[in-house]
């Protein structure tokens, strides 16, 4: 077949742009599903210094060391419930509370260390 | 020909707006902070104003704590707190707005309010330098001790000049505190800016909030026990005002079995008064965080009269869990522990 050369180059043009095409698609669906998976049932997330330290499911009952960047705490799962039964920090206001619904978290500033059960919250805030 | 080049074009553009749109919100490209640590707690906002804004804000209410912490060496309170009797300490003109307030509220409280109290907060150890949670064999205040710090205790003994804007105290070792309505103070102070920028926005400082804007909130309202296992004790909505609460669960120690809790009363001692926690809704942040500070020393009868003087409302918790609102009208309120009943 005689092609010209316009038409060849054409012909280049679009075998790379489907390829990019292509490659583009699949980037987006794996970003998409990634970005929207939810983790199952309950779910509480541990992040030190804004890296995430551990993924642990509410539904087992068990204590979790957190040691990293200073930080020496023990996390308790029991019945669902995430509480800090021991903390390294100097006031250990962590250790007053307890959380057990999506959304809801616990901190403690001087360690750097958010505890956080997934998933949205049914408030914009608590007081 | 030219239609499928033109359509694979936009789709490719689609698509890369797409990835941009999902990196962004994983926060690849995300150098902003989840929070910020101001006041000893954790500050956020939800608002379509971005994070650059946020951050403006948590930079300006960052100068706000320079002025006002007890703990910052720098700052108007410290050097308050450090100076002998008799000396005129010069303070920002915020400082001494809120030490005003803070004197008009000592009055109409009768001392449930009390800026000066903090040589007692720190002997019970429920200052940010002395405070931990961890019950243990520790040896409680005597009344010896409480009673000759209640003589440095009167608010009444500093003087406050507005036109040198000077602070005197007029006996050695008084120390004063406005963690009471400091916090209220900064949230009023965040939505306003967001408020002069047109934006809405909701803005929470550990515990306190404000909205600004046409939007109504969802907020919840801590429930007492931490382990009742309900998220809250209940919801109510926000719009264009301030909330806070205090509560004897926010800070508190065990000895010997007994709760003592960080808010003092009048005699000196943590507050053993009905009152488990107060939420207080207002116009004005500091006003309503100082409130619910008084209602939960002095108790319900005199906190609700106390907050009715002052056209606020308030949802109070009480031990045998009861509860009660007050101007609550206009705020829509949903309990969530319906174990609780209204008192009447």
């Amino acid at each position: 077949m005689n092609k010209t050369v316009s038409q060849v180059k054409k012909g280049k043009f679009f075998r790379a742009a489907d390829l990019i095409l292509l490659v583009l698609v699949i980037v987006s669906v794996i970003g998409i599903a990634v970005s929207e998976s939810r983790p199952e049932g309950g779910t509480v997330t541990v992040y030190v210094a804004d890296r995430k330290y551990g993924e642990y499911p509410t539904s087992v009952d068990r204590e979790i060391h957190i040691e990293a960047e200073g930080a020496d705490m023990i996390m308790a799962i029991r019945d669902g419930a995430v509480k800090v039964t021991h903390s390294n920090c100097p006031n250990k206001q962590c250790t007053l509370l307890e959380i057990s619904r999506q959304g809801q978290s616990i901190i403690c500033l001087p360690n750097k260390v958010v505890i956080k059960i997934q998933g949205e919250s049914d408030v914009d805030g608590v007081t | 020909m030219k239609l499928n080049k033109r359509f694979k074009l936009i789709i490719t553009a689609l698509l890369l707006a797409v990835l941009l749109l999902i990196t962004t919100s994983c926060g690849l490209f995300n150098d902003y902070p989840d929070y910020y640590e101001i006041f000893g707690t954790v500050f956020t906002v939800t608002s379509d104003g971005g994070k650059a804004i946020e951050k403006e804000v948590a930079d300006l209410l960052s100068g706000k704590e320079s002025l006002l912490s007890t703990q910052i060496s720098s700052s108007d309170i410290f050097k308050i707190n450090a100076a002998p009797a008799g000396t005129a300490v010069k303070v920002d003109a915020l400082t001494f707005s809120l030490l005003e307030l803070s004197a008009e509220l000592y009055a109409s409280s009768e001392g449930a309010f009390n800026p000066a109290v903090y040589p007692l907060v720190r002997l019970w150890r429920f200052s940010p330098d002395t405070f931990t949670a961890v019950s243990q064999n520790y040896v409680l205040p005597s009344d010896g001790e409480i009673q000759s710090l209640l003589e440095i205790c009167d608010y009444n003994d500093v003087v406050l000049d507005r036109d040198a804007l000077t602070v005197t105290k007029l006996k050695e070792g008084m120390m004063l505190d406005l963690g009471g309505m400091a916090k209220g103070y900064a949230v009023r102070y965040a939505a306003d800016y967001y408020a002069e920028r047109n934006l809405d926005a909701l803005v929470n400082l550990g515990g306190n909030l404000c909205a600004t804007g046409s939007r109504t909130y969802t907020i919840g309202i801590t429930h007492p026990d931490a382990a009742s296992g309900y998220p809250y004790f209940a919801k109510i909505s926000l719009k264009n005002a301030c909330v806070s609460t205090s509560g004897k669960y926010q800070r508190y120690y065990t000895v010997d079995g007994v709760r003592y809790s960080h808010i003092l009363a009048r005699d000196g001692k943590p507050s053993f008064s009905d009152v488990e926690s107060c939420t207080v809704i207002s116009r004005n942040g500091e006003l309503g965080d100082a409130l619910a500070t008084a209602a939960v020393a002095a108790g319900a009868e005199k906190g609700a009269a106390l907050i009715r003087k002052y056209n606020c409302s308030a949802i109070f918790i009480l031990e045998n869990k009861r509860y009660f609102t007050v101007n609550c009208d206009e705020i829509s309120f949903e309990l969530t522990d319906t174990e609780y009943k209204l008192y009447e």
